[in-house]
């Protein structure tokens, strides 16, 4: 498919690959960042609903090679094991040649010894939320009383760690953050965490603003990540960066490849994601619940009454896409990065720039260029005899 | 004899440390001539609040500002404050790394020097950055002895002195790089102390002349005048916990530390800059 060419059939979208779906907006956290707009809702996804959603998902023709099944977009954990076994059998049912990896990203409070057996039973794939050190994490990760909630989250990962599940985690990075490499490093160390990503504070939904808006931050962002970069890969064993080994896959990639197609989060239906009520939407997960005044809300229909193919014929979908697809055209004529990214994610195009037919967002300077860069710098430093490029390219 | 106005105490930018400093420092009853040179005396006890004002820059930064919030203090300058810092856990567990490596063969400690450099690009990056000509030097002293410093002639402890080089000319005046001792980091797996007179070279000077005394030609001759003429004095003990060191000013003071109360040897890491300096 181009860039600018409207789909006109379900076989020209997708295929899906990551499927997210939201048990319960609910957070039982109340983080300075987050991008949640209905985090206090306790609703809960009915079992029906989900049944509706994963036969929607195989009807619509998406799944045509592995996916994932994200459970996110509040605590996914605030709702029972009960359900998710319930769930587990309805995902069998409704995909039995499905393959599928489920993954739970979490705040980590409220893992126990029946969450890891749960996990162990079904392959789950564990992410947690947490920020470092207290001194940082507590500053934006707090409860609605405003305590800090690094004690909650270490109580979840030495669970995770006695029962031997190995998870990754995802930090966000805030302007404070990036004056402390070494100190992130140690504390990844000391807790057993052998994965890490950084998610840059974004301005996304209500979170209107960022610390990393400030003059400044590219130069700083750049110096903390090959500090970081440094500190991991010389770790014994090395601490895996996600960013580092998807920079590294991208230039590896970049150099035997032709022009990248569009990305899992630009291209229609890639992602699907679900809210509690069966309401979906395609592109950037942040989208799911807010609307805008142009396009109204980004949900583009119901599992229980919308049919993929009547929303690829609906005008609201066309012009959503011709306006993606707009954008991604122009990262492709402006930016040099392109080949190694495939244009920005829209959801920051939004939120940033106020339409998806833009350029450049925070998230690109820091999360794509400053890292592609980093990267770049550090395997021109470290020729392939001293780097496990088999590691990198994963 | 009142403490005098002189460098104060601030936690270095860009890190986060628990100053406490009530807990933190103490101050001593003054000073005594002993061995081959002047030693901090006891009783210790904590500042009061007005010492502790004096003594302490500014509120400790504690919680950082989030968005919307005022910004934290205005950042202390390097050379007006002494500044606590801390190397990472994983810097120090290298050394140690080493140290077992070296007790392994009975031989010194190998890779030193790259020790060093990464000690020295830790600080770079946070910008506590020691000069192109930095030395390093890990200076280990017996459980219990009273002072750092070694007199070269007699192997005897040689007690407080200052962190610029005491053969330079008196007073020292306004030069940018003098040669001294650009900080120290304990290495140990114990808390251990530093003993400082916070006295800037102004100060020093200012105490000199307000009692009349002859203008001495070096450092080292301002230093033994004025110790001899007030022992009463009170000197400062910062705690170091493992991993903390102090950035000392430019303009340099009066420093040693002691492994007193000690179970283990006490290890300090020197940092000078120009060959070596002071201690």
């Amino acid at each position: 498919m181009s860039d600018t060419a409207t789909p006109a059939a379900r076989d020209e979208v997708g295929p899906l690959e990551l499927l997210v779906v939201q048990p319960t907006p609910f957070c039982n956290l109340d983080c300075s960042y987050c991008y949640l707009p209905n985090r206090t809702d306790t609703r809960r996804m009915s079992l029906a609903t989900l049944d509706h959603a994963l036969a929607w998902v195989a009807n619509s023709g998406l799944v045509r090679d592995p996916f994932s099944l994200l459970w996110h977009a509040g605590e996914p954990l605030v709702v029972p094991v009960a359900w998710y076994e319930e769930a587990a059998e309805l995902l069998r049912r409704r995909g039995e040649h499905w393959q599928v990896v489920q993954s739970f990203q979490t705040n980590a409070t409220l893992i126990d010894d029946e969450w890891c057996r749960y996990f162990l039973r079904h392959q789950i794939d564990v992410g947690v939320s947490v920020d470092g050190p207290a001194f940082l994490h507590d500053r934006h990760r707090r409860t609605r009383g405003g305590k800090g909630t690094l004690d909650r989250v270490l109580r979840g990962i030495e669970t995770l760690n006695a029962n031997r599940i190995p998870f990754k985690v995802i930090t966000v990075l805030t302007s404070e953050s990036l004056d402390y490499p070494d100190e992130l490093f140690d504390f990844y160390r000391e807790h057993g965490i052998g994965s890490v990503g950084f998610n840059p504070e974004e301005v996304e939904g209500p979170n209107t603003a960022s610390s990393l808006q400030e003059d400044g931050t590219v130069p700083r962002f750049r110096r903390f990540l090959a500090r970081f970069l440094e500190l991991a890969r010389s770790a014994d064993p090395p601490l895996q960066v996600r960013e580092f080994e998807q920079s590294a896959a991208a230039l590896l990639h970049a150099r035997h490849a032709g022009p990248p197609r569009r990305t899992q989060e630009n291209r229609p239906f890639g992602i699907v994601n679900i809210d509690c009520e069966g309401n979906f939407s395609t592109y950037s997960p942040e989208l799911l619940g807010v609307e805008s005044t142009r396009h109204g809300p980004f949900a583009l229909g119901n599992v229980a009454s919308d049919s993929l193919e009547s929303v690829l014929a609906s005008p609201r979908f066309a012009r959503m896409e011709a306006e993606v697809a707009e954008g991604v055209r122009m990262c492709r004529e402006s930016c040099r990065y392109f080949p190694f990214c495939g244009g920005g994610p829209p959801g920051n195009k939004h939120f940033e720039n106020g339409t998806f037919a833009s350029t450049e967002t925070l998230f690109c300077r820091l999360h794509m260029k400053s890292c592609l860069d980093v990267t770049a710098d550090w395997l021109e430093r470290h020729p392939p005899a001293a780097c496990a490029t088999d590691e990198v390219a994963t | 004899m009142k403490l005098l106005p002189g460098y104060r105490l601030a936690v270095a930018p860009r890190f986060h440390i628990d100053a406490d400093w009530p807990t933190r420092l103490r101050l001593g009853a003054g000073t005594e001539v002993g061995d081959d040179g002047f030693f901090p005396r006891g009783p210790w006890r904590e500042p009061t609040a007005d010492e502790l004002a004096a003594l302490v820059a500014a509120p400790p930064p504690g919680v950082l500002p989030v968005i919307g919030e005022p910004t934290a203090v205005p950042a202390p300058s390097p050379d007006d404050h002494v500044l606590l810092f801390q190397i990472p856990e994983h810097l120090r567990a290298a050394w140690w790394r080493r140290v077992d490596a070296a007790a392994e063969t009975g031989g010194p400690i190998p890779g030193f020097e790259e020790f060093a450099a990464e000690v020295a690009e830790f600080l770079a990056f946070k910008r506590l950055d020691t000069a192109g000509s930095a030395r390093m030097e890990a200076v280990v002293t017996e459980a219990g002895a009273r002072s750092i410093r070694v007199d070269p002639d007699t192997g005897r402890p040689s007690g407080l002195g200052p962190t610029i080089a005491p053969w330079l000319a008196w007073p020292t005046g306004d030069r940018p790089t003098l040669p001294r001792l650009h900080a120290v980091v304990n290495l140990a797996d114990e808390a251990t102390g530093v003993v400082i007179v916070n006295l800037t070279p102004t100060g020093l000077a200012a105490e000199l002349d307000r009692r009349r005394l002859a203008v001495p030609a070096t450092v080292g001759e301002s230093i033994a005048t004025f110790l001899h003429t007030c022992p009463d004095h009170p000197p400062l003990r910062v705690r170091l916990a493992p991993g903390e060191g102090c950035r000392l000013p430019a303009g340099g003071l009066i420093l040693d530390a002691d492994a007193t109360g000690h179970e283990e040897p006490g290890v300090m890491l020197l940092i000078s800059e120009d060959g070596r300096a002071g201690v």
